[in-house]
């Protein structure tokens, strides 16, 4: 009969709700547990698989050029799995000169370690060695803290420990995207975005200007801009550098006194901003750990000397990536801007121009 | 019954959905992208700019020898990648 067919549905349409209402108070948090962790899993693994790729680029580019009988996996292994301690910071006093310490450290311990391997030696093959295991490092380290999360969100079967793990899958993703692709530069000595600093200030020095070593792996050169003696000091390059430009800023301000301190470096955008755009402003452009801006501030409020910032924005990927169009063209851009600050700056009184960033693929 | 068979089919619907969103590959994928790398070489005399594939032992600032047009000292002054936007990313 119609009216018992109908109770009968109404019956099975009451149990798969009820159902429904009961599973997903009971299970909801653990179906979601199991979604998240299903999308984090397949993430970690294209990880991995690209962490191999990865590696076994560097190794192939390291045993190109390597000695016959070294191990290079064994060493490239060793290599990424290398550290640094950070020093104790409870007394925070003398902190810096300790950090700065351990950093030069460890930089000459790897440095020393890629020129042992290899049969040519050259500087700039072991600068682009050194970047490359640098590169795979830190993709092994993002690699690690992931797969350390997804194993103790499973043991511990804690929602809260995956979710803040999904959250973080885009960002990670935009990183290891960055890395993967910057090994690329470094194998075949192509500027990159970071370098942009560098290239702004070398266009402001002739091509055949002479230059004098003042730092390590750090060259000054002796100009002038708009009739300001000008002392432009820049990583050397074209193999891949930093530089300790604070220390060749205090080996400058040893001899001069200047009226202004200048950074051009390349500084991480905002979403929404532009690539290439430039912007001036008050303090000391120098990214990484801070050593060698702490250095320039501490000498620059020494002498009460003013300092100003020109940076060139881009993404954090764009930095590690080879250098793109609109970039190279914002160095110029940046050089201008240079020349229109000094400009403002009295006549005669000389000024020093950092160039701040990575030199690999810029030459003298 | 109409009632009740939409909720049916909507319960699995939903079961679909939720099986729909595991999914095997991730939603961030990393890839190597292809880049065309650029060396532009210019005469510091006339100007006269010359825009070529980066060829290996390139690096900005590189003597690239003598302008076929003035004579002048040609260097490379800048090196720039361009990604090649491929059909299937």
């Amino acid at each position: 009969m119609p009216s018992d067919q109908y109770s009968f549905w109404q019956l099975v349409s009451l149990a798969v709700f009820l159902l429904f209402i009961v599973v997903y108070t009971l299970f909801g948090s653990r179906i979601q547990f199991h979604l998240i962790m299903s999308e984090v899993g397949s993430h970690l693994r294209m990880l991995s698989r690209m962490r191999q790729i990865l590696l076994a680029r560097v190794t192939e580019f390291i045993r190109k050029n390597a000695k016959d009988d070294t191990d290079v996996e064994g060493f490239v292994s060793t290599m990424t799995d290398y550290f640094v301690v950070e020093p104790v910071s409870l007394d925070p006093s003398g902190v810096v000169w300790k950090l700065e310490h351990l950093i030069r450290t460890a930089e000459t311990h790897l440095e020393n370690s890629v020129r042992g391997v290899l049969a040519n030696p050259c500087e700039d093959l072991v600068k682009r060695a050194t970047y490359m295991i640098e590169v795979a490092r830190a993709f092994s380290a993002i690699h690690k803290i992931v797969n350390h999360f997804y194993i103790l969100a499973r043991k511990t079967n804690n929602l809260f420990i995956a979710m803040q793990l999904h959250f973080m899958l885009p960002l990670i993703a935009r990183e290891a995207n960055a890395l993967f692709n910057a090994v690329q530069a470094f194998e075949l000595r192509i500027p990159i975005g970071d370098g942009a600093g560098v290239l702004a200030v070398s266009h402001l020095v002739t091509r055949d200007a002479p230059y004098r070593t003042i730092a390590r792996h750090t060259i000054c050169y002796e100009t002038s801009i708009n009739g300001r003696p000008a002392f432009i000091i820049r990583p050397k390059g074209p193999e891949g550098n930093t530089g300790e430009l604070g220390r060749a800023v205090e080996h400058v301000l040893a001899e001069i006194a200047p009226s202004a301190i200048i950074t051009v470096d390349a500084a991480v955008k905002l979403e929404g901003e532009k690539t290439g755009s430039i912007a001036i402003g008050t303090g000391v452009a120098i990214g990484g750990v801070g050593v060698q801006r702490f250095r320039i501030e501490e000498i620059a409020s020494k002498h009460h000397v003013p300092c100003y910032a020109i940076v060139i924005k881009m993404s954090s990927s764009e930095a590690l990536l080879p250098m793109n169009e609109a970039i190279a063209e914002a160095s110029r851009k940046a050089a201008a801007a240079v020349e229109r600050l000094v400009s403002s700056l009295p006549v005669g009184e000389p000024v020093v121009v950092v160039g701040v960033g990575n030199s690999l693929g810029i030459g003298v | 019954m109409i009632l009740s068979t939409w909720i049916i089919v909507a319960a699995l619907v939903l079961l679909l959905l939720l099986l729909l969103l595991i999914k095997r590959e991730s939603r961030y994928p990393i890839r190597l992208e292809k880049i065309l790398v650029k060396s532009v070489i210019q005469c510091m005399n006339c100007g006269l700019k010359v825009v070529r594939n980066f060829e290996n032992q390139d690096y900005v600032f590189k003597p690239c020898g003598r302008c076929p047009s003035c004579g002048g000292d040609r260097y490379i002054v800048a090196i720039y990648g361009q990604k090649i936007k491929s059909k299937s990313s």
